[in-house]
């Protein structure tokens, strides 16, 4: 079986071509709806609970500018309008950016926070926030990219260097990637937590935010930023095709006449954009890179852009669903979105490392 | 071990010259074994008393003489007694234990990545205190030193408890990575619960989560030193008894050994030791990862226990000296928790150790 298991879902099942029908149903009208669902239940849900009718009510007043209705539940309902939205870029974002990663550098363990490129985005912003750089949102975005392309490439470095030493020179081994990851996620949160304690200012901006949270979102952020979530999602989807290929190993992939140079290095433009919008956005927010692409696996989607447009919807499902669930269970108390999918995820880590070709 | 016995059992053993040589080479590096032991010791005393002497506080050598001697000093008494002192003496103890937890775990698991803080057990630990908090939160007279170091122990043992059930084996890449996810779980854990804390216990949880020497108390000192008293040496005849599995299990179980059982006291030891700390001080991260392989450079590449923890002890005081002091005369006043500074050194020493490919190439092989 490959590593990445991204053509393994076609070869099992040889026979039987997957209709485009069960396609679009499976990874675009389903999610789709769910996502609608999770939607308003993410503004029907929390600490105030309002019935649904208020909620579709108080969202059509809103989309067609007529302003928020007059009651305590309809001001629930448009204060929750703006983590609501954040969530589901965020997941879409995660998600995409995590299947981008497991198809580039063939490795199941792809995650954002995993390999240590959330750390790496967070300590570049706190460190342009301790410099004064961090005035606006586009700014802190700017920033977050550049932490996770620096991380991004010096876990590939090292893990590279390690396989080369070890005498097992081309991709890196999942478990290599994983520990570089660590590394860099170790040394960079102990880098933002000196900058926390040294800097007011830091820690005036960054207090809420050192683990993953919707809650304090902004809606103007979040519209800034999600037309770098979309370039971000359509760039992945643009370089999917060469990812069937990529997952046979380099050699074949070149005779096939793609190029998995040029793939990768679209993949990696992709994940950094995610990556960084995403932290801007929420903060690091962990698994769901993992969670979104490996679950979706399940439901054997035929070419891997059928699988990136998948995670983008069931992503964002995945997160709206996690913020609302980290507001009923100790309402009204809050768990904030980077705590509720870190206790979804380790699980499923923790089952993958079982599969053969992951662990040792 | 007498080393003058196999040589001499073969009739047609090796030349005396041969054997000469070896024994050389023995009491070489036993030499060695004792001098870095002193030279460590030497090394610990010179840095506690800097800790204790030196800062933005000076008190004189002979003035902490007369302190320790019992008279009182106004000032100077009560900072001695009540901050530099204490934060001294925990910073050698939870270091000590840090150091020889880390040697426990690397002589067991024979893997170089493989230490309490990369397992999750610290911060296994860390989640079982914070939890203890928020449930003591609303209760007269809150959580004793006693229920925190217990509520540390038995979470530093559900960690290391789920990484061995999702390993399922000892050792290993997988280990390591369940290690991983664990120690997020963890992690999240205490972040999740934190929020639920009221406002004066989230301040001091705050500060001992980022692994502070700040907050400690001469009860926690009490009892971290009484569960080292009896760890510590429990500890360093474990590992002694582990040194036929440095070369591999099945040679091992040919010399006699049982490294199964031996292995499994070492592990539960090393992260008793590891929880002791972590009670006492917060997860100082790396120490354990750290010190193991600079007191094999030191010791000139023979494992010891001894010497790992001595070893720890050394990063733990110098950490605080510069992370309480150093750091504070450079940028006016300001103090870095001592956790801080131990993460920003270990991450580059763990992607060389990466680098050092043992691991990674344990990694490639087929399980």
């Amino acid at each position: 079986m490959p590593p990445t298991a991204l053509a393994a879902p076609a070869a099992r099942r040889a026979p039987a071509r997957p209709s485009a029908a069960r396609e679009g149903v499976l990874f675009g009208l389903l999610p789709l709806a769910l996502l609608a669902a999770a939607t308003v239940a993410g503004l029907a849900l929390g600490a105030r609970p309002v019935p649904p009718a208020v909620v579709l009510d108080t969202l059509g007043a809103l989309l067609t500018g007529r302003g928020v209705p007059e009651g305590i539940d309809a001001a629930a309902v448009a204060a929750r309008v703006p983590r609501t939205v954040t969530a589901t870029l965020v997941g879409a974002a995660l998600a995409v950016a995590g299947a981008a990663l497991q198809g580039a550098t063939r490795n199941p363990l792809g995650d954002p926070g995993l390999l240590g490129l959330s750390a790496g985005a967070s300590l570049a912003t706190a460190a342009g926030i301790a410099v004064g750089l961090g005035g606006s949102t586009a700014a802190i975005a700017g920033l977050a990219a550049l932490g996770t392309l620096a991380a991004a490439v010096a876990v590939y470095a090292v893990a590279a260097a390690a396989a080369r030493a070890g005498g097992a020179p081309g991709a890196p081994s999942p478990v290599a990637l994983v520990l570089a990851g660590a590394a860099v996620t170790a040394g960079a949160t102990a880098a933002t937590t000196a900058l926390l304690v040294l800097s007011p200012t830091v820690q005036d901006r960054f207090r809420f935010w050192a683990i993953g949270t919707v809650a304090r979102a902004d809606l103007g952020d979040a519209v800034l930023l999600a037309p770098v979530v979309g370039v971000g999602i359509l760039l992945a989807a643009a370089a999917a095709p060469g990812l069937d290929a990529l997952a046979l190993g380099d050699d074949l992939a070149h005779g096939l006449g793609r190029r998995p140079g040029r793939t990768r290095a679209a993949l990696l433009a992709a994940v950094v954009l995610l990556t960084g919008a995403a932290v801007a956005l929420a903060g690091p927010v962990g698994f769901v890179g993992l969670l979104a692409p490996h679950a979706l696996r399940r439901l054997r989607p035929a070419t891997a852009r059928a699988l990136v447009l998948g995670c983008a919807l069931w992503g964002a499902v995945l997160v709206v669903l996690a913020d609302v669930l980290g507001r009923i269970v100790l309402a009204p108390a809050e768990i904030h979105l980077g705590v509720t999918t870190v206790v979804l995820g380790v699980p499923v880590l923790l089952a993958l490392l079982r599969r053969p070709g992951v662990g040792a | 071990m007498s080393p003058a016995l196999p040589l001499t059992a073969a009739p047609t053993g090796p030349s005396a010259d041969a054997r000469d040589a070896v024994a050389r080479l023995r009491r070489a590096g036993r030499r060695r074994l004792t001098l870095a032991t002193a030279g460590l010791a030497a090394l610990l005393v010179g840095l506690v008393l800097l800790r204790v002497t030196w800062g933005t506080y000076q008190v004189t050598v002979p003035d902490l003489v007369r302190i320790l001697g019992g008279e009182v000093i106004p000032g100077a008494s009560f900072i001695v007694l009540e901050s530099k002192l204490p934060r001294a003496v925990a910073a050698m103890l939870s270091g000590a234990a840090l150091g020889a937890a880390g040697a426990l775990y690397r002589r067991t698991l024979r893997n170089p990545l493989a230490s309490p803080d990369i397992l999750g057990v610290t911060s296994g630990a860390a989640a079982g205190v914070v939890l203890l908090l928020a449930v003591t939160a609303g209760q007269a007279g809150g959580s004793t030193d006693l229920a925190r170091a217990g509520a540390a122990l038995a979470g530093g043992a559900a960690a290391a408890a789920a990484v061995f059930l999702a390993a399922r084996s000892i050792g290993g890449e997988r280990f390591v990575v369940a290690g991983i996810a664990v120690s997020a779980a963890g992690q999240a854990v205490v972040a999740g619960t934190m929020l639920s804390l009221a406002q004066h216990d989230l301040q001091s949880a705050t500060v001992w989560i980022a692994g502070s020497l700040n907050g400690v108390t001469w009860g926690r000192i009490g009892l971290m030193a009484a569960a080292l008293a009896v760890l510590l040496p429990l500890g360093a005849a474990l590992h002694a008894a582990l040194a036929p599995a440095d070369v591999g299990p099945d040679l091992a179980h040919a010399l006699g050994a049982r490294p199964g059982p031996t292995g499994a006291a070492a592990l539960a030891v090393g992260a008793a030791l590891a929880a002791a700390a972590t009670a006492a001080v917060g997860p100082l991260a790396f120490v354990a990862l750290l010190a193991t392989p600079l007191a094999r450079g030191i010791a000139g590449g023979r494992p010891s226990l001894p010497v790992a923890a001595l070893t720890g002890a050394v990063l733990v005081v110098l950490a605080d000296v510069v992370a309480a002091e150093a750091v504070g005369l450079l940028a006016g006043g300001a103090a870095l928790p001592t956790g801080v500074l131990t993460g920003a050194a270990g991450a580059p020493l763990m992607l060389w150790l990466l680098l050092r490919q043992g691991a990674v190439r344990a990694g490639a092989r087929p399980a």
